[in-house]
């Protein structure tokens, strides 16, 4: 409580500044005030002692003023002779004059009447007055006659002009009063030599005062006379000879007060400053203390704003002791948990809580953490909370929030999932993405556009990459199907195909969709794949469909060619043997056996050829050499020298010196005899025969090109038979129709081909394609 | 009565023309080794055999297409016999296309069969 009172105490002075300022002040001021009236004091003495003596100074050079005036009235006064007469006035005027200063003039008059004057010239407007009838003279001429003793008059007015004093001297002779031996004094000049005049110079208020003999009144001879004048406080000194009166008055007092004024300024000044520094020292505290009503004020308004929170809030939020202990919790916590207040009085907030992490032993040590709310029904609900320590009066206590967060993770887990599920998606699928804003020509790849595209990630990118990278032979399409998604604004499908930096071709299918935002930008999006091992593996499959539909076709050939041909054979010798059955004589039996005969040889020749064929098919080519075709050539004309000798054919080659091809020599050989035998065999036995030879090559193939002028063959009726067995297009007895067809297997068997231009009656160009 | 004979195959045309003598040496038989010749033989000579037997696997012009120019020609009573020695089915489906076809015949043709299509 003490303390309490102190601090009360030292609020108030807080409180106060200007009162606390204006008080020291006030203090301040009143001492100096007080030195000051004392400096004054002692000031108005001394100068009160300083008057007295210049005083009692001024008296004694007045008395010394009419001392010698008295002996210079005496000595001339000696000059005057028995007759009443002066002896050698002016010579002794003269020498009393200089002699004395203090006077202005020297006269003598007898029986009352001015008669001698020195200085003459100055003085001579006053011979002949009667001083003792002059107005102004009379009184005090009279009153020096009564006293017998020198009378000094005046100040007046001089009849001859001027101001000044007169000193007069009663001279008796032997018959009485003779007149008077006079000095005159002008009032400047005695003001000056008695000092009375420094009374003024040295600033004292000081009157030279006489009453007037004549009217009774007081008159006042210094100039500076106009201030009031206090003659009852004034110390005066009495001149009796002239009944001068001379007063120093005690206003210097405003010389004390100017003395003692800088004590007061400098008071003044002090007692301000004084003030102001307890106003600045006092002011802090008490902003500090405006500015705790101020926090206090607040904290009330936070604390009201802290209730209604806590009991309307949306949010759980439980208020625990240092030990975990509920000391309070919201409604919503409560409808939150089913629990009521009094169930979680006093229990620890862990027992209600399941923690992912063991390590959290120490619950509210943790600014945030994660774990299952237990509620009533054993329900578990994922909770955020949040730990804010709050101290008061030194305990400290916590506020919790909790923040059911059980959907958010659930929610959390499901988009995760899904994200999960879809990158790796698009992984698998190996799935790159982007899209395209045309108006900005804005562009956005994913990761894998790029490796597509075989595109730095960090080059600058635009249009000019992505046309730089289209195949040329896919270009003007591309640039087809782009104006039209930008015309129709629909999506649709492109398979293009383009080039890395390495050249390598790659086949990539692209699904384009269009969408316009509701701010009204046209954006352009879709996903690209890379479909070059499905393309090439489609292209493979089409390889091998193709080889299956020809082997398929060749079977069905095959299979067409042993219900015709061998069974041609066959039933021949059905019906042979039918006949010879019925026939009776051994010529008609003897002849069906030579026709018997012929037919088994025909069967051999077609087995021996459906063997060749079968050989070919199944085999793989057999032994590939470099052959040199020249040489080989002219092997192949040597095995038909006879031939080409009887027929008178004619065989040119267009074939470069060392030219080779890759092939089976057997396979070659059989080929060229084959097509060089059939050209000598249909050759058109009107004109010379002829064959040119004329070798050429490609990218691919060495082509070989076989030139006759024979017969020809019909292609467009025979077109698709030309290479087929057993086709035949002539009535010549030993066409068999196959030689063509185990051509044409022996050179596909290598990867070559063979092509046929035919004209009826022209001659025919076998073209031979060796693969390189 | 005439019996044509088109077949590229010489023994077959000398086992038929045995056959069909000792049936009835009256019978006249006419060969042609191609489609062609046969064609254009009845189309200058309006042939009028009753009897054709027709083989399929020809040079020149196969039986097919045989069939297909007499189509266009339109000729009557034509009796044709496809002999031929193929057993393939699509062969036997195929002939049933043709109008003209009479019967499908199989080799080896035998005298029951000569006999057969004579009667008719």
């Amino acid at each position: 409580m003490q303390l309490e009172d102190n601090r009360y105490h030292i609020h108030w002075f807080y409180n106060h500044p200007y009162l606390l300022s204006t008080l020291t002040f006030v203090v301040v001021f009143g001492l100096s005030f007080l030195i000051a009236q004392k400096e004054l004091w002692i000031n108005q003495e001394k100068e009160a002692h300083k008057a007295t003596e210049t005083l009692q100074e001024v008296e004694g050079k007045i008395d010394q003023i009419l001392k010698s005036s008295y002996g210079t009235t005496l000595s001339i006064a000696l000059t005057i002779d028995d007759n009443g007469k002066p002896k050698n006035f002016n010579a002794v005027a003269e020498k009393l004059f200089n002699s004395n200063p203090n006077i202005d003039g020297i006269e003598l008059v007898p029986d009352g009447v001015i008669k001698y004057v020195y200085p003459y010239e100055k003085h001579k407007g006053a011979i002949g007055l009667n001083v003792l009838d002059y107005e102004y003279s009379k009184t005090e001429a009279k009153k020096s006659i009564e006293s017998g003793k020198m009378f000094f008059a005046g100040p007046l007015k001089f009849k001859q002009g001027g101001f000044g004093i007169i000193g007069r001297l009663p001279v008796y002779a032997d018959d009485g009063f003779w007149g008077f031996s006079a000095v005159m004094i002008n009032l400047e000049t005695f003001l000056k030599k008695s000092g009375i005049q420094n009374l003024a110079d040295e600033g004292y208020n000081y009157r030279f005062t006489k009453i007037n003999p004549n009217t009774g009144e007081r008159e006042i001879f210094n100039d500076n006379n106009s201030e009031d004048f206090d003659f009852s406080k004034a110390e005066k000194i009495v001149v009796e000879d002239a009944e001068w009166e001379i007063y120093l008055g005690q206003d210097n007092s405003h010389k004390a007060f100017i003395a003692a004024s800088p004590f007061l300024i400098f008071g003044l000044f002090l007692a301000f400053g004084c003030a102001l520094l307890t106003y600045v020292v006092l002011q802090r505290p008490a902003q500090l203390q405006r500015y705790i009503k101020l926090q206090t004020a607040k904290l009330l308004n936070s604390e009201i704003k802290y209730k209604a929170i806590f009991q309307e809030a949306g949010m759980s939020i439980i208020h625990l002791d240092e030990n975990e202990k509920f000391i309070e919790a919201n409604p919503k916590f409560l409808s939150k948990t089913g629990y009521t207040i009094d169930e979680l009085k006093g229990e620890r907030f862990s027992k209600f809580l399941q923690l992912q992490d063991d390590s959290f032993k120490k619950l509210l040590n943790y600014d945030k953490f994660e774990g299952k709310l237990i509620c009533k029904r054993g329900l578990k609900k994922i909770v955020r909370v949040t730990n804010s320590a709050l101290e008061v009066n030194h305990q400290i206590t916590h506020i919790l929030l909790i923040e059911d967060v059980t959907k958010r993770k659930k929610s959390e887990k499901k988009l995760k999932d899904l994200q999960d599920r879809m990158q790796m998606a698009i992984r698998i699928s190996k799935l790159a993405y982007w899209d395209w804003e045309p108006e900005k020509g804005k562009i956005r790849w994913s990761d894998r556009m790029y490796k597509i595209f075989d595109v730095d990630k960090n080059q600058k990118f635009d249009s000019d990459v992505l046309s730089n990278r289209i195949h040329p032979e896919d270009f003007e399409k591309y640039k087809q199907d782009l104006k039209r998604i930008l015309e129709t604004k629909e999506g649709t499908t492109l398979e293009l195909r383009i080039l890395d930096t390495n050249n390598k071709l790659k086949h990539i299918l692209t699904r384009v969709e269009c969408e316009t935002s509701e701010n009204g930008i046209f954006k352009v999006k879709g996903t690209t794949v890379d479909v070059t091992d499905k393309k090439e593996a489609m292209i493979n499959l089409q390889h091998s469909y193709q080889m299956v539909v020809e082997q398929n076709e060749r079977l069905l050939n095959f299979s067409y060619i042993v219900s015709h041909n061998l069974r041609s054979h066959s039933s021949n010798i059905q019906g042979l043997i039918h006949l010879i059955r019925d026939l009776e004589t051994f010529e008609e039996k003897k002849e069906m056996f030579n026709l018997l005969e012929e037919v088994t040889i025909s069967l051999d020749e077609t087995l021996t050829d459906l063997n060749e064929v079968i050989h070919i098919q199944k085999s793989d080519g057999g032994l590939v050499e470099e052959i040199t075709l020249k040489p080989f050539l002219q092997r192949i004309k040597n095995i038909l020298k006879r031939e080409i000798k009887c027929n008178n054919i004619t065989i040119t080659e267009n074939i470069p010196e060392g030219e080779q091809l890759k092939f089976n020599p057997a396979y070659l050989e059989s080929v060229l005899l084959n097509i060089i035998s059939n050209a000598i065999k249909y050759r058109d036995k009107q004109r010379n025969s002829e064959i040119n030879l004329i070798f050429s090559e490609t990218e691919e193939f060495k082509i070989l090109q076989i030139k006759d002028n024979g017969i020809g063959i019909d292609l467009d009726s025979y077109k698709g038979q030309i290479f087929g067995m057993y086709e035949t297009f002539t009535d010549f007895k030993n066409s068999r129709g196959i030689g063509l067809f185990v051509t044409n297997n022996q050179m596909k068997a290598l990867g070559g081909k063979i092509e046929i231009e035919s004209e009826l009656n022209k001659g025919s160009v076998f073209t031979l394609y060796f693969k390189k | 009565m005439e019996i044509c004979i088109v077949d590229d195959d010489r023994v077959y045309q000398l086992l038929m023309k045995r056959l069909i003598n000792r049936i009835d040496g009256n019978i006249a038989i006419r060969t042609f080794y191609n489609g062609e010749d046969a064609f254009n033989y009845y189309k200058n000579n309006h042939c009028k055999c009753q009897i054709m037997l027709l083989d399929i696997n020809m040079p020149k012009m196969d039986g097919w297409e045989f069939l297909e120019n007499i189509n266009k020609e339109d000729f009557k009573d034509s009796c044709i016999y496809l002999a031929t020695s193929s057993i393939d089915y699509s062969d036997q489906e195929r002939a049933k296309q043709f109008d003209k076809v009479k019967g499908y015949l199989t080799k080896p043709i035998t005298k029951e069969k000569i006999l057969e299509i004579t009667k008719e």
